[in-house]
């Protein structure tokens, strides 16, 4: 019994030896070749976008260390922010249209520097 | 032993397109093969190449040489691919979709090659998809048992059951084409 499984498992091999020699191995479509040579581009372009957000990103981590050691990034990044805001809206507040000073190159300065007892 | 591919893979890691060429044309045509009959389909085989060879590519930028055989992680990528997909189809599973031979046809019909090709395709195609993919890897990729085992991630005693049963359903499928297949 058990030689006879034997001789149909060899018998199977042989005959699966001799089938799967009738496949055919298909070489690459130059199109489809073409395909994963883009993929590879695409990855390789990404990767590059992706040093650079990358490297942008290291550098204002660095500098947020800088300024605020031990904190994470976003401290320093929201105190900035913040003041940011509070300067913008003081300088806005305070200074009026009438405030303003304007100096013009082409108009005779409005002041001397000569004192009125040299003159 | 040191791994035909590492010095490619490296390559292509760094950017060397070259490199990248040589890894799509060595293995593409063996990865598109293994796909294409274990999704019996052209079109979602190359879609399947396609995921492989993008996983390669991030892949290979932290590609550690020694670790695992290049290929054998190639293949074992390539065919978890393929389950993916056999596995999404799911309500029509390829060993029921698959066009099987028709039994009661005569042995002596004068078939050529082409039709005879075809009928171990189809009887390929009706396996369930782990004998098919131990066979496809021993039977026409080459690998040993235990090489198919590591794609695989299965025991070589599982890998020589499997593909004894392989074997067997085989030879029950393509019986019409005995005279044929024998030397």
């Amino acid at each position: 019994m058990k030689d006879r499984m034997k001789q149909e498992d060899l018998a199977a091999e042989a005959m699966t030896v001799r089938a799967m020699a009738q496949l055919k191995r298909a070489p690459l479509t130059p199109a489809f070749e073409a395909v994963l040579l883009a993929s590879y581009d695409g990855w390789q372009a990404g990767r590059r976008r992706g040093g650079m957000a990358a490297g942008l990103a290291a550098g204002l981590r660095a500098c947020a260390a800088t300024v605020w050691p031990g904190a994470p990034t976003w401290v320093p990044a929201g105190v900035f922010a913040a003041a940011l805001l509070i300067g913008v809206g003081l300088g806005t507040a305070i200074s009026g249209p009438d405030s303003r000073m304007a100096y013009f190159l082409e108009q005779a300065p409005s002041f001397s520097i000569v004192s009125e007892e040299d003159s | 032993m040191l791994d035909p591919d590492a010095d490619d893979v490296g390559g292509a890691g760094r950017g060397d397109r070259a490199a990248a060429a040589r890894l799509i044309a060595r293995h593409g045509p063996k990865l598109l093969s293994v796909a294409r009959r274990m999704l019996g389909g052209d079109g979602e085989a190359e879609d399947a190449v396609q995921d492989v060879f993008l996983k390669l590519w991030t892949h290979a930028a932290r590609w550690q040489p020694g670790r695992a055989k290049f290929e054998t992680w190639l293949f074992r990528v390539t065919l978890n691919a393929c389950y993916d997909r056999l596995r999404r189809r799911g309500m029509a599973p390829l060993e029921e979709a698959a066009e099987t031979p028709d039994g009661s046809r005569p042995a002596d019909e004068m078939i050529d090659q082409a039709a005879l090709a075809q009928a171990v395709e189809a009887a390929l195609a009706a396996l369930p998809e782990r004998q098919r993919a131990a066979l496809l890897l021993c039977h026409f990729q080459g690998c040993s048992n235990a090489q198919a085992a590591e794609i695989m991630g299965l025991s070589v005693e599982a890998v020589e059951s499997l593909l004894a049963r392989g074997r067997r359903g085989l030879k029950v499928r393509l019986e019409p084409y005995r005279e044929l297949l024998e030397p």
